[in-house]
């Protein structure tokens, strides 16, 4: 048998150039990956400084009464420009962080921290009795004259409870606590008068607080049945309804009357000089505020008593304010609350009839009800005040006059 | 059998060292890759410091105290209530810097 040896050609040339291309290529893809990685988390940092640099920014601006300065350089490099305007009960503060080429933008609406001693009742000493009926409860500090609260009976329903208060009860002076300097009805015209009005609007919308406010106006009446956010006003001559379907978020409306449609649901700031009427499960989300300022223009034209009017099942979180220029002690303006309810604040120049519930504070100039076909001056039945169920982290619209700095804080971002 | 070429024993030798060299070119670029990425450790801690932060901002509970990183202030570009905080590992590296609002003490 005889083999045939063949020669092995020596290429071990060929095979190191095959083997230095490959290590090579894995050096390239070694250090493609890291510099991906070193770059990716250069950015996530900078992403991430950005949001630190400008939810500080917001709370920054919160306090500030005056902002000195707009314009915030910070020590990442990052530059943030601060603008702040009143927006209803609240002020809003827009943040626009900037770092090369890279911008994130939020918005925050800001309300005063309540104090500690929160009030839940506060009646001017007009000398008068506050007579509780039913399953009334009043929970917290409150003020009222030196004849304080006593046990009522009406139709049936005696005072359940065992305390007349569960609180300190503490000597009213003569008024009501004045109401914020800053809170001038001008705010509102100067608002209206400086938006851009629209012409037309699309059903969904948002409008961001970094542009101009817009505005929707119409002569007489106007319907609201779409999805709106933001920096937009709508504004009617005559009289606003705001259906059931529509969805609404941090938006003002003003009109001498205002009507939500039962079963609507949002975060609004209504303005009116008439009426304001939230029907049957109207639920307003926390910030919302409603706003009654009995104009004389209102007076004149409208024989009507000016009312703001919650029904049953509805909720306004936030607050509700209820003023007049010039207040008629005959035909005050009047909150009614039947089986709804309020959390927030409530200040009210004229009269109250609770029949429902107020989680927060009450401020009004007297209570009334009507039932059974009588009226019955500074009675409560089956209502519900207290301040200690509010939660600590609610923060107020800032309507009170106070001789001490309110501590502001953010209501909500967005 | 043949005889294998002298020129080959040349080629082997100077492909050997290409490998060597590659080698080693391959052996550093991957350490220092390495050397470069952040540790698991302080990717850890940055976590946790940037928990800390939003805590405070959001919260204002501040409580920036930990045996694992040391936390320095040092001059914010802007005037006060703003300061700079520098947390640095134990290990000395710079784990996060972060512009906060010094607390009002009254």
């Amino acid at each position: 048998m005889k083999f045939k040896v063949s020669f092995i050609q020596a290429s071990s040339m060929g095979y190191a150039i095959a083997y230095l291309l490959l290590i090579g290529m894995l050096c390239s893809g070694v250090l493609f990956i890291s510099s991906i990685n070193s770059r990716l988390k250069i950015l996530f940092e900078l992403e991430e400084h950005m949001l630190f640099n400008n939810y500080l920014s917001l709370k920054y601006g919160a306090n500030m009464k005056e902002l000195y300065s707009n314009k915030i350089v910070h020590h990442s490099g990052d530059t943030t420009i601060l603008s702040k305007k009143q927006w209803g009960g609240f002020e809003v503060i827009t943040a626009q962080t900037i770092h090369s080429g890279r911008k994130i933008v939020k918005s925050a609406f800001i309300g005063s921290k309540p104090s500690d001693d929160l009030i839940a009742l506060y009646l001017p000493d007009y000398n008068q009795t506050v007579k509780l009926c039913g399953n009334t409860k009043i929970e917290g500090t409150v003020f009222t004259s030196s004849r304080g609260f006593e046990r009522g009976h009406l139709s049936g329903a005696p005072y359940s409870g065992d305390q007349l208060n569960y609180g300190e009860r503490f000597l009213s002076k003569k008024s009501l606590p004045p109401l914020n300097t800053s809170l001038s009805s001008t705010f509102l015209t100067e608002l209206i008068n400086q938006a851009k009005e629209l012409k037309h609007i699309s059903k969904d919308s948002t409008f961001l607080f970094t542009n101009e406010t817009s505005i929707l106006k119409s002569a007489n009446f106007l319907s609201i049945n779409g999805d709106y956010s933001g920096n937009i006003i709508f504004h009617a001559m005559d009289s606003l309804v705001v259906e059931s379907t529509a969805k609404l978020k941090n938006v003002l409306i003003v009109a001498p009357v205002i009507r939500f449609k039962g079963g609507f649901q949002g975060a609004v700031q209504a303005f009116a000089t008439n009426k304001i009427i939230c029907e049957e499960n109207v639920n307003l989300r926390y910030p919302s505020s409603l706003v009654l300022n009995e104009s004389d223009l209102s007076l004149s034209t409208h024989i009507n008593q000016s009312f703001i009017e919650l029904r049953q099942g509805a909720s306004v979180i936030g607050g509700v304010l209820l003023s007049s220029n010039n207040p008629n002690f005959r035909n005050p303006v009047r909150l009614i609350v039947d089986q709804a309810l309020i959390g927030g604040l409530v200040y009210n120049q004229g009269e109250t009839e609770l029949k429902g519930e107020i989680i927060g504070s009450l401020y009004t100039s007297r209570l009334s009800l009507n039932y059974g076909g009588g009226s019955y001056s500074g009675h409560l039945l089956n209502a519900k005040i207290s301040s200690l169920k509010l939660p600590k982290e609610f923060i107020m619209p800032d309507w009170l006059e106070s001789e001490l700095l309110p501590s502001k804080r953010i209501v909500s971002c967005f | 059998m043949g005889k294998i070429k002298s020129s080959s024993i040349t080629e082997v030798v100077i492909a050997m060292t290409i490998i060597a060299i590659c080698f080693g070119v391959a052996s550093i670029v991957f350490a220092r890759s390495i050397m470069v990425t952040q540790n698991f450790q302080d990717f850890k801690l940055q976590t946790e410091i940037q928990g800390e932060v939003w805590r405070d901002l959001m919260t204002e509970n501040r409580d920036f105290s930990s045996d694992e990183y040391v936390v320095n202030e040092i001059e914010s570009l802007m005037p006060a209530p703003f300061v700079v905080v520098e947390f640095i590992s134990n290990s000395n590296s710079l784990l996060w810097n972060q512009e906060i609002l010094q607390k009002d003490e009254n």
